[in-house]
């Protein structure tokens, strides 16, 4: 079976490459760039059949998300698309002919449940004539499913182009007047959730600096640039000042299965001064944050390191040689330190992300 | 991820529609590496396993490069083979890699330079770096600078990126270094003045009108220099109208800086951000390593993007381990940090890795102790032995319980009995004859060879007795230690004892004491001293020197306003230069002329 | 968790198990059984195999049940099941693992969809299905240990508890590629742990028995706790043997991991609120004697106990000596009065690992709900 990449190898390639040299950074830009990366794949693609199509989806998700495992919005892109993809297929297939023939067993039993809920499939009034494996026109079957896919792809991309506004339409229900909120780091997802509060509320902010990016001194200019009033305080201060708190606003890097989350250094220490103080921690992200892995290893900097220039200067020729310099990236706060998560679709408790998780995506995805 | 990298991400190098072009001059032009370097050229060293080629393109495709002329001389076959099996030639990375195969009689960069003239392949502006780069730096940014600047001004012909360093860091040649004095405004190169660590040189020379014509000066030796340049197409034609260039800083930087007809500047990047060093001698590549391994070259780490394309698992401590299960670690054996283990190796009982980088498919037998150890791929160790701050080759079988005392090179294929003993600094490598095949160059070497151990008796009342024994059934010979006879004829930087601050593990504290009052300070003038241990200590091991050269005429403390030097009778720029001072490596001078 | 299946062997082979009052209720029933298909009997058969686990051993009974049944409409099928599921039960104390087969064919077999054109043709495929699912669900403990394998990061430590084949098998798999070290109670009074230390010294890999009682000492030295299950229910706790919920506790006061590993066929269709809630608690468990006239209390463990127990103090360090051991063991009656197994709680619990996937314990539910409800 001719599967012709070369169009979209390239595409393939250059992200490959970025995502390696950590040229595209941020959860939501690097699911941006694999949904655009994908969509030429499957636009260039040449297939026959379901699973060719997803077989190439898979090697093409799989190559990205080795190039890098710790964005892990790439694999999540890669999983819901593969879902919608089979949403698409189903749809389409049902309306043809409904000859799926499903293997019943005790083990189907105990994975899906009563047999009903199977056999009562929506019965959607497709139009499209769906032929597998023709052998007098293989491409058929891409051509008649391309323009089906090409749209599921498009509602994913929207999806990612609207998540900040979605996330901060109900921003105003979870910000009160005279509220003081903590939040650390400058996410885009928390600054457009305040700013959005800031149309209906007044209110302070505090902003722990962030060391050693310092990307709170940024988020504190951007917020009070909009009228919002922002105190700036280091990193160190934030246990002794939470008992001014009423809320703590977190972002999150990837939502994991079991509710908890990787985040921006400094967000455990936030996330448990906040629990010493019964303060409610929120986190706002978007649904293409949710990651069907764990939390593998029970250790900090969730295993990734920065460069250590941040936190020592390279000139300091001399401390080089003796200290070894660490510069973890992300914290992982666990599910018991997080009250709701804020969403692009409705908020959630972390136990229940579990579910979300299994409604997003294949279960057999879940290792591309 | 690290913000600093999103900045400048959708910058569009090809705005211009112009490719962006690099040379890697990835011939050494020393024997610093030798007897590693017997068999293959210094670019396929391995650092961190992966080839020094392998580094370099990727700093480069980091870059945005998207030709890149590879300039070999030794090996070239195997240079070749290695660009085309490696994941750059793949027509998807959208990489053009040539390499380009000059004669036997360049021996120096310019050289090489000329060649790349007369092949006329330079179409534009150009990235030149030796083929021994490691950097994370963004290129495209000085190239951006570089382009910018030449827009109002064409006499900008070369941008060096210099990276501060602070004084003693390892990772900063203490052999071969420099001074660098820049206009604080403009960062132009005013004046560059080399640097060997030995015999120490104690003053610069600046000339008088750098100070007539720049309000504010700086004189910097905290810089290392990272070794890539952006060109522009007059450099390779410089260096055909002047075949006297042969290195590129010493000669080519130096001769434009200083000449009246040239009229051409050359200027300074001084990267803030990023990582960039070079590995040019045996200590360089032990610092390059530990810095690869503490992550200072992020994102180019081996758990994140390593250049040979193999994926390692990142544990606490900076201790990385294949992935995929093929390493095979005893459960007694202890794993210390800053350690890289390759795939397929395994490690035995008791074993005690510290600090160390393990190539692939090796063996490291029980109770094996290894620090600040550089083993190859395929290298099998001896149970028992010990290893402290070496490079050991590929394929070398260690008999067991011997004993590699620091600082030796291993060649590759070396078999090594039971219970040998190399003592500190030797170097051994496979008995030649074994192997037809080797090229002209190994003969050359062969020659070489034979020349200097003829020297080694003489030698011996210098060095010590040979301390190396090899033990039965080895198929090694060992290199001379010491200096060549022909020592005194060789360019100052490749003199032994200037050689002896480019090994790996040798501190040299001996080193002052040992030549007191014998070669050095030729060109020291009024205030040559009497203590000659103060001498290195200002030149080599700064930091503690802030002190112990009081005596000196001591440099203005920073920002303190200073007078020009004395005007003499004559000023013209060829003249004798004046010295301003001692050199003090961990001192930024900044002057301020008074009008 | 195989602590049950494995006293049920015993039963069956050897007889130099401390006679346990459970098991001679058992002996005694045995001979009631009479000439028509004997579903116990079978079972026993069954569970001899080494890797058979008791829920599945009863899906298999079930299946026989069916071949010897002849029933000729579903509800007399479902009604004959039933009674085959409380015969067996009646005859184990502790049934729980046990019931979650039965439940989980009886419920399949209810709900299978009518497609076949006669009777005795459904009843053959659901014959098969049986036969197959018991076939398919031995490899599940494979699969499991493969899931586990990600978590066992190199050179961890691991407590266990008591002996669970799933357990076992995932630590085995992963000392394949890992360097593991395990400590593992012993479990009393069945000392299974035991089982558990010489499986993995075997191999090769380094394990200590520790006593129930050093749980909370050793926990600050673990990465991880791993148990096996006889049952997860469905608020997500977990039903195993006695010394899980203590261990669990301790584990999460020390903020470690606590692992279970359940194979699907274990999750039960049961909501303990407590642990008085399980179907395996019965009056006389935890129970108060009637205090004995004072002359017998004394005599027969008091005499013995207390020279021996001022020796020790004298010597400063209590030494455990055979003999005071054995003065000092529980008599059986006491150890009837203890529970085979508890409940723990889910917030107590990581993760459940099963063959299905890796599950939060708010995640059992709904695999429970989509079998059983409406």
């Amino acid at each position: 079976m001719a599967v012709d990449l070369h169009g979209s190898q390239k595409a393939v390639e250059t992200l490959v490459s970025k995502l390696r040299r950590r040229q595209v950074v941020g959860s939501r830009e690097a699911a941006l760039e694999t949904v655009l990366v994908l969509r030429q794949v499957v636009s260039k693609a040449r297939f026959s059949n379901i699973d060719q199509l997803v077989s190439l989806i898979r090697s093409v998700g799989k190559r990205l998300v080795e190039a890098q495992p710790k964005e892990h919005s790439v694999g999540n892109t890669v999983r819901k698309l593969l879902h919608h993809i089979r949403e698409e297929y189903n749809t389409a297939m049902k309306a043809n002919a409904s000859t799926s023939k499903t293997v019943y067993s005790i083990s189907n039993f105990v994975l899906q449940g009563q047999p009903r809920s199977q056999n009562t499939a929506a019965k959607s009034e497709g139009t499209l004539v769906l032929k597998e494996d023709d052998p007098d026109d293989p491409d058929s079957f891409a051509r008649v499913l391309k323009p089906v896919l090409m749209e599921a792809i498009q509602d994913v991309l929207d999806e990612l182009e609207t998540v900040y506004d979605n996330i901060s339409k109900n921003a105003k229900d979870h910000i009160h007047s005279d509220e003081i909120i903590l939040t650390i780091g400058h996410s885009k997802t928390v600054e457009s959730f305040l700013k959005t509060a800031a149309h209906n509320r007044s209110f302070t902010v505090i902003v722990a600096e962030t060391g050693p990016s310092y990307n709170g001194h940024e988020m504190a200019r951007s917020l009070s640039a909009s009228g919002i009033s922002s105190f700036l305080v280091p990193d160190s201060s934030i246990y002794a000042i939470m008992s001014r708190v009423n809320k703590v606003i977190l972002s999150a890097h990837a939502i994991l299965a079991n509710g908890g989350m990787f985040s921006i250094t400094g967000s455990l220490l936030a996330a448990n001064a906040a629990r010493v103080h019964s303060t409610p921690v929120v986190v706002c992200a978007g649904q293409f944050k949710l990651t069907p892995l764990w939390n593998l290893y029970h250790d900090f900097g969730a295993l990734d390191f920065a460069d250590p220039s941040a936190v020592l200067g390279f000139e300091e020729g001399n401390l080089v040689d003796k200290v070894d310099v660490l510069n973890p990236y992300y914290d992982y706060v666990g599910p018991e330190l997080i009250d709701v998560y804020i969403t692009n679709d409705g908020d959630h408790p972390p136990s229940s992300v579990y579910r979300l998780i299994k409604e997003t995506y294949d279960d057999d995805d879940h290792e591309l | 991820m690290p913000p600093k990298n999103s900045s400048g991400k959708e910058k569009d190098l090809g705005e211009e529609d112009e490719v962006l072009q690099a040379v890697i001059l990835a011939d050494s032009f020393n024997k610093r590496f030798k007897p590693l370097t017997s068999g293959k050229p210094r670019c396929l060293l391995s650092v961190c396993n992966a080839t020094l080629l392998d580094w370099t393109f990727e700093s480069l495709a980091l870059a945005g490069v998207q030709e890149i002329f590879v300039v070999c001389r030794s090996y070239p076959e195997l240079v070749k083979a290695a660009i085309r099996d490696s994941k750059w030639s793949k027509p998807s990375l959208g990489l053009k890699i040539v390499p380009i195969i000059t004669s036997k009689e360049t021996f120096t960069p310019g050289d090489a330079m000329r060649d790349i003239y007369t092949r006329g392949i330079i179409t534009s502006d150009f990235v030149l770096v030796m083929g021994d780069l490691v950097s994370n730096i963004r290129i495209d940014e000085v190239v951006r600078v570089h382009k910018e600047r030449r827009r109002t001004n064409k006499d900008a012909i070369m941008t060096m990126v210099v990276k501060p360093s602070g004084v003693t860091h390892r990772t900063r040649s203490k052999g071969e270094s420099a001074v660098f004095v820049l206009d604080a405004e403009t960062s132009e190169c005013l004046h560059y003045e080399h640097v060997t660590g030995y015999p120490p040189k104690k003053t610069a020379r600046i000339p008088r009108e750098i100070f007539a014509e720049h309000p504010e000066v700086e004189i910097r030796n905290d810089l290392m220099d990272c070794g890539i340049d952006v060109c522009s197409v007059e450099v390779p034609s410089l260096f055909q109208d002047n075949f006297d260039y042969g290195d590129i800083r010493r000669d080519f930087v130096h001769g434009v800086l200083t000449s009246d007809l040239l009229m051409k500047q050359i200027h300074c990047y001084v990267a803030r951000e990023g990582y960039a060093a070079r590995v040019a001698d045996t200590r360089s590549y032990d610092s390059v390593s530990k810095d690869i391994l503490a992550r200072w070259t992020f994102p180019l780490v081996p758990d994140d993007n390593h250049p040979g394309g193999h994926s390692y698992e990142h544990l606490r401590g900076n201790k990385y381990i294949a992935k995929g299960n093929s390493v095979v670690l005893s459960r007694t054996c202890k794993i210390s940090s800053n350690t890289l283990i390759g795939a397929n190796t395994s490690i035995a009982d008791n074993a005690n890795i510290q600090a160390s980088v393990i190539g692939q498919r090796c063996t490291i037998a029980p109770n094996v102790t290894l620090r600040n150890a550089y083993i190859f791929d395929d290298t099998h160790i001896g149970a028992g032995s010990v290893i402290d701050h070496s490079i050991i080759g590929s394929n070398v079988k260690v008999g067991e319980s011997s004993t590699i005392a620091r600082g030796c090179l291993v060649g590759d294929g070396v078999v090594l009995g039971k219970q040998a003993r190399l003592g500190e600094f030797d170097r051994v490598s496979r008995r030649k004859g074994e192997d037809e095949e080797d090229d002209e160059e190994d003969e050359d070497e062969e020659d070489e060879e034979s020349e200097d151990s003829e020297l080694e008796e003489a030698d011996e009342s210098r060095q010590g007795p040979i301390t190396a024994i090899l033990g039965e059934g080895s198929n090694a010979i060992v290199w001379p230690k010491g200096p060549r006879g022909d020592d005194e004829d060789l360019d100052e930087v490749e003199r032994f004892n200037n050689l002896r601050l480019m090994r790996i593990g040798d501190p040299a504290t001996d080193l002052p004491l040992h030549n007191e009052g014998t070669d050095s300070d030729e060109d020291s003038d009024t205030e040559s001293d009497s203590d000659s241990d103060d001498d290195l200590h200002a030149l080599s091991r700064i930091s503690s020197t802030t002190s112990a050269s009081g005596t000196d005429i001591a440099p203005p403390p920073p920002s303190t306003p200073s007078k020009p030097p004395p005007p003499t009778t004559n000023s013209k720029r060829k003249s004798p230069n004046h010295s301003i001072g001692r050199l003090r490596r961990d001192i930024v001078w900044t002057m301020r002329l008074w009008s | 968790m195989a602590s049950k299946d494995l006293k049920t062997q015993k039963l069956s082979t050897s007889k130099d198990l401390p006679p346990l009052a459970i098991s001679t209720t058992i002996l005694l029933m045995n001979p009631e059984m009479n000439s028509k298909f004997d579903i116990y009997q079978t079972y026993r058969k069954i569970l001899q195999d080494e890797e058979m686990s008791p829920p599945l051993a009863a899906i298999l009974s079930l299946s026989e049940l069916m071949v010897e049944s002849n029933a000729g409409t579903m509800f007399e099928l479902v009604k004959e099941l039933n009674d085959g599921a409380e015969e067996l039960k009646k005859h184990t104390t502790n049934s729980i693992s046990l019931n979650a087969g039965c439940e989980l064919f009886i419920a399949f077999v209810t709900l299978f969809p009518h497609e076949s054109d006669s009777f005795a043709g459904l009843k053959t495929e659901l014959i098969k299905q049986g036969q197959k699912y018991a076939r398919e669900a031995i490899s599940y403990r494979n699969k499991i240990a493969e899931l586990m394998l990600d978590f066992i990061k190199d050179d961890s430590v691991i407590l266990t508890h008591s002996c669970s084949r799933v357990v076992i098998k995932a630590l085995l798999h992963a000392h394949k590629t890992k360097r593991i070290s395990v400590y593992v109670t012993e479990a009393r009074p069945r000392g299974l742990g035991v089982k558990t230390y010489e499986a993995l010294t075997a191999v090769g890999i380094p394990c200590t028995v520790v006593l129930d009682s050093a749980v909370a000492y050793v926990m600050d030295k673990v990465d991880f706790v791993l148990v096996g299950s006889e049952a997860v229910v469905e608020s997500g706790g977990l039903i195993n043997a006695v010394g899980s919920n203590q261990m669990a506790i301790i584990a999460k006061a020390a903020h470690k991991p606590f692992y279970a590993l359940a194979e699907s066929y274990k999750f039960h269709r049961l909501f303990p609120l407590s642990q008085y809630d399980l179907p395996t608690h019965n009056p006389s468990i935890l129970s108060f004697p009637s205090l004995p006239p004072r002359s017998s209390v004394t005599q027969p463990t008091g005499a013995g106990v207390f020279p021996q127990l001022t020796k020790d103090e004298v010597n400063g360090t209590p030494s455990i000596s055979s003999s005071s051991l054995k003065q000092r063991a529980m008599s059986s009656e006491q150890l009837a009065k203890n529970p085979d197994v508890d409940y723990t709680r889910p917030d107590l619990i990581s993760l459940v690992f099963s063959d299905v996937g890796i599950l939060t314990p708010e995640a059992i539910s709904q695999y429970l709900v989509a079998m059983f409800a409406g």
